[in-house]
């Protein structure tokens, strides 16, 4: 549970880093709110981005799969499942 | 989506809810109708259609006619009253359109393109490498189709769906040929971004029009930059893909010469390559104000072709 939740501040601190979102601090984001439209409103190209940094500092591949990824991208809860299910570094 | 079931409540002036006018189903019969006889006997209803426009355009109209009156300050050939300009304007829009309904029509053979700088696509080919193609609502967009054609490459056209898109998804299903194929680019899914470079891993061409901007756009997605005298909103969303891709940027553009003839413009903005970080505002910003600098270049060529028919430097 304790690796889940440093995983889950990783991966907040990544999308802020990625993403140079100015409002917003990795503290300020809930694991479990949605990334994008109502929530952090986050757009197409801002899931490339996190997509591209998530393969570089984890490993994974992100399978280009609508459906797998409407899954994946659903908040940092689902995206910190991904790569604990996925993660090869 | 018809153009009466664009979303409510948006801004009317803006481009998204304009729709070029006429349905899906005239469209159609359009279409097999120049399949059957050709483009000739619809011909002579051009200058009718327009000068229709002319008289009860409304917007249309008016953005062509303030236009026209910029390009003639700007020192454009464009001699004689301002209703004869607005009518030419009209009527060449009109003729760009035929000749789309007939190039999809199946008489590809009959139009002649001539190409400028298209070495840097033939190298691209070569090394089986994909690139964003960034053109204008300027001239006619679907010449690039025929250059896929051409060349027998896969051309992914991205573009927001629901207004003067109809047009192209008939077009779409009147010839699925498999050259070209069109993803409908929704901002706010998540998307759209990743087809885009599983397209391209896969060493096929990306194309988008960088001159208009998303209604919803946030200031991170567009640029405010001088275009023909007067600050402008441009998209950002082709150069930052580019930019976050790697790849390289080229500007397309197609301008009309005469009856069934094309000019085909293709510069390489940016040969591709990582884009560090820290680089990318600065790389992105160079490249949109070498594309607007391009732009203008060719409305002042083809002042006529311009096909942005609303209020182009309007605030939101």
């Amino acid at each position: 549970m304790a690796e889940n939740e440093s995983l889950h501040q990783e991966i907040k601190v990544l999308i802020v880093e990625t993403l140079m979102l100015e409002d917003v601090t990795a503290e300020a984001i809930e694991t479990d709110a949605p990334l994008f439209g109502e929530g952090l409103g986050l757009d197409s190209i801002d899931s490339l981005e996190i997509a591209m940094v998530l393969e570089e500092n984890y490993g994974v591949v992100l399978d280009e799969d609508p459906d797998t990824n409407r899954e994946i991208f659903q908040s940092v809860a689902s995206l910190a499942r991904f790569v604990q299910g996925n993660r090869r570094t | 989506m018809s153009a009466e079931e664009a979303p409510r409540g948006a801004d009317r002036t803006n481009w998204s809810v304009h729709a070029e006018r006429g349905s899906w189903w005239i469209l159609r019969f359009l279409v097999a109708a120049i399949r059957k006889l050709g483009s000739a006997p619809l011909r002579p209803l051009v200058p009718v259609v327009a000068l229709y426009f002319v008289f009860f355009g409304g917007k249309a109209r008016r953005a062509s006619r303030d236009y026209m009156e910029r390009m003639r300050g700007l020192s454009a050939d464009l001699p004689g009253p301002i209703f004869g300009q607005t009518y030419r304007h009209l009527r060449t829009f009109a003729f760009v359109i035929l000749d789309r309904l007939e190039l999809w029509s199946g008489a590809i053979g009959r139009f002649q393109i001539r190409l400028h700088g298209e070495q840097c696509m033939r190298e691209l080919i070569e090394h089986k490498r994909g690139a964003m193609l960034v053109g204008a609502h300027l001239g006619s967009f679907d010449v690039l189709r025929l250059i896929a054609r051409e060349y027998g490459i896969q051309v992914n056209v991205i573009m927001y769906t629901g207004n003067a898109e109809l047009i192209n998804r008939a077009f779409e299903e009147l010839d699925p040929s498999a050259s070209v194929r069109l993803i409908e680019l929704d901002p706010h899914a998540f998307s759209t971004a990743l087809e885009i470079r599983k397209c391209v891993n896969r060493g096929e061409f990306v194309a988008m029009l960088g001159d208009r901007v998303h209604p919803s756009a946030t200031g991170r997605r567009k640029v405010r930059l001088n275009f023909l005298g007067q600050p402008a909103d441009f998209a950002q969303g082709p150069f930052l893909m580019a930019a976050i891709l790697g790849i390289p940027l080229i500007m397309s553009i197609a301008l009309r010469r005469g009856f069934r003839e094309y000019d085909g413009y293709l510069t390489l903005i940016s040969e591709g390559g990582r884009v560090p970080r820290s680089k990318r505002q600065e790389l992105v910003g160079r490249w949109s104000a070498e594309y607007v600098a391009l732009l203008e270049g060719y409305c002042m060529r083809a002042p006529l072709q311009w096909f942005n028919f609303y209020d182009f430097w309007g605030r939101e």
